[in-house]
């Protein structure tokens, strides 16, 4: 072989052992990235853009986005309040107990929303084996009510804020409790100003998640809070619904979920990946 | 009675470290051993962070824990700090902050926290990072932190455990300086952890040596580098250390050949110690007064400054230190035959620790 030609060999073989993506994989990627673009660019190229704002002002519209944003605001809150001490309480116990604990209150990342929405009637419910004793001890009634539309996307929500804060506070550790202990602050003290703030970012971005979840919840909600407009009709029950009645107010609506969904990731940025992250 | 009174048994997994130690205030106790001896798990029982299955515990008159009773005080109500040796500074606060913090949890007033922290930070030389946070600190910047930090509570006990270990060679030496200047101000006694027999040296008045969980040896860093009591003591201090029996001034010693010593120590079970600046190498056989020589094979050679220290497997082996020019002038190499010589006034022979003869301490810790 001359020399240009070894040199050559060289090359091909360099390049094409390290850097180069071979053909078999390239294609399949491609074919993945439409997939999951597709839809979203027929969503935008075909949304009603001129007639926009007025399918925007429509009663129904704000009604349904209105609720969407309180209930949604709502069950972050909920999550917070509970499933951060969840959080602890998993991150920071051994036992095995605890570890089945933890499969069981993340079920809802994985059971179909449905189902969920059956088992809250089945609990909540009227009937149920604690809405029966709250209906007849208060009168309160939960399915097919605001509060019910609270409790379905908290069900459903909620474990992605529990995992993110877990996930950080085992990262973190109890090195930096055990300093704060030893410097004379209170496990509260610590909590407050130690361990909170130093997952601070996985708070957020698991309360930002959670958020998102609740915004689009739609089985569990449907099926345990029905879709009574002004009431249980949230974003998307009111796009399901208006697709038979309405197909242009139900392209907007999905645009302005959209939007909203990109402005959470952006929000977000590199956080999602960067959960596991350790402070110095 | 004030500083720190301690007598337990601790347990962690399967291990168990069993220690007496006291310190009084203003005094430093060095903790000295190899990784796995106890001395962490030894300090984290003090600093409450773990239960002490028997014996107790006092600091400054007051029990922190009484297996007996069950007492245990919280971590977070003990007169105590501690520096970890990866100084665990919050990654969230300012140094001011940081050292703000104990302050702040003994309620002191956010401003009055503020402006004693600000005094501690200059106190150690670091007054103007007191904004960075600690992801914006050097090694030794961080530990000053730490120790400003630890040193703000004003605790009646302060535990150092490895403070030097996370530093770089140049940083150790200016840091066991700012220890040094701040460990003794008479009311905090201290417990140093370390592996450094110059931390002690410099550091402490006493110290205790624990391997496997036990106190294998106690005294003066200088009683200790003297007259250790274990190989790894020994090592230690760079001496070679050899076992033998004692009868007049021959050691007849377990692994074979005998060293003749001056002092005639009791008959008996003895160690002896042998200085590597005492050890002479030739290459014939030397002529002289030196009472010691055997024949030997340089093993193994490494520069210590302006000296070479060299390994030499003869009966008994022992370590030699000789000038780097005479490494060249006797063209010393591995492999190399040797004579070593060393005079019997220069060995230190003295009972071995637990063997029946006169051991006047308490090898075990437990009296």
């Amino acid at each position: 072989m001359s020399p240009a030609g070894r040199r050559r060999a060289a090359g091909r073989w360099s390049r094409t052992s390290t850097t180069a993506t071979p053909a078999l994989l390239l294609a399949p990627a491609l074919l993945a990235v439409g997939l999951l673009l597709l839809p979203l660019v027929a969503l935008l190229v075909k949304a009603p853009w001129s007639a926009m704002p007025r399918l925007l002002r429509e009663p129904v519209v704000g009604q349904a986005l209105r609720l969407s944003l309180l209930t949604a605001t709502v069950s972050t809150a909920i999550s917070l309040l509970l499933g951060v001490p969840l959080a602890w309480v998993l991150a920071r116990t051994t036992s095995r107990a605890v570890g089945l604990l933890r499969s069981l209150v993340v079920l809802p990342l994985v059971l179909p929303p449905v189902v969920g929405g059956v088992a809250l009637l089945l609990a909540f419910g009227r009937r149920g084996l604690l809405g029966a004793p709250l209906h007849s001890a208060t009168g309160l009634t939960l399915p097919f009510s605001t509060a019910g539309v609270v409790l379905a996307e908290t069900f459903v929500a909620m474990p992605f804020l529990v995992v993110t804060v877990e996930g950080a506070l085992r990262s973190v550790g109890t090195a930096l409790d055990e300093a704060a202990a030893t410097l004379g602050a209170s496990r509260l003290r610590t909590l407050r100003r130690v361990t909170l703030p130093v997952v601070a970012p996985s708070l957020l971005a698991g309360a930002a998640l959670c958020w998102a979840r609740a915004l689009g919840e739609f089985g569990a909600t449907v099926t345990f809070a029905g879709s009574f407009p002004g009431r249980t009709q949230t974003v998307p029950l009111a796009v399901a619904i208006a697709l038979e009645s309405d197909p242009e107010a139900a392209v907007a609506l999905s645009v302005v979920l959209l939007v909203v969904s990109v402005a959470v990731l952006l929000a977000l940025r590199g956080r999602w990946v960067s959960l596991g992250r350790v402070p110095r | 009675m004030s500083g720190l009174q301690a007598d337990v048994v601790v347990r962690q997994g399967g291990f168990t470290c069993r220690a007496e130690l006291s310190a009084a205030p203003g005094e430093v106790v060095a903790v000295l051993g190899p990784n796995g001896s106890g001395k962490t798990t030894l300090l984290r029982a003090l600093a409450g962070l773990l239960p002490v299955v028997e014996g107790r515990v006092a600091v400054d008159g007051t029990l922190t824990d009484d297996a007996v009773t069950g007492l245990r005080m919280p971590v977070h109500l003990r007169p105590v700090s501690l520096v970890f040796p990866d100084h665990r500074l919050f990654p969230h606060l300012r140094a001011l902050d940081n050292v703000a913090f104990g302050l702040r949890a003994h309620g002191v007033p956010r401003q009055a926290a503020r402006a004693q922290a600000a005094e501690w930070l200059s106190l150690l030389g670091v007054g103007s990072l007191s904004g960075r946070r600690p992801g914006e600190l050097s090694g030794g910047q961080a530990q000053r932190v730490a120790l400003a930090r630890a040193l703000a509570v004003r605790p009646r006990l302060l535990l150092l455990d490895e403070p030097l270990a996370a530093l770089d060679a140049a940083t150790t030496v200016e840091a066991r300086g700012v220890l040094a200047e701040h460990l003794s101000d008479g009311t905090t006694a201290s417990v140093l952890v370390t592996h450094d027999p110059l931390d002690a040296m410099v550091l402490a008045a006493s110290m205790l040596v624990l391997e496997g969980g036990r106190v294998v040896q106690r005294g003066t860093p200088a009683e200790v580098a003297r007259r250790p009591a274990t190989a790894y003591v020994a090592r230690l201090m760079g001496l070679t250390l050899h076992a033998g029996v004692a009868r007049g001034g021959e050691v007849a010693l377990d692994d074979g050949g005998h060293l003749v010593v001056a002092d005639h120590p009791p008959a008996g079970r003895v160690l002896v110690a042998v200085r590597p600046s005492t050890v002479t190498v030739h290459v014939g056989r030397p002529e002289g007064s030196a009472r010691n020589v055997w024949q030997a094979t340089v093993t193994g050679m490494e520069l210590l400054g302006d000296r070479v220290r060299l390994a030499t497997s003869g009966t008994p082996p022992v370590l030699a230190d000789v000038t780097p020019a005479a490494v060249s002038d006797l063209a010393l190499a591995p492999g190399r035959e040797v004579w070593v010589s060393v005079k019997a006034t220069e060995l230190e022979a003295y009972p071995e620790p637990g063997s029946p003869s006169s051991w006047a301490g308490d090898p075990a810790g437990v009296g």
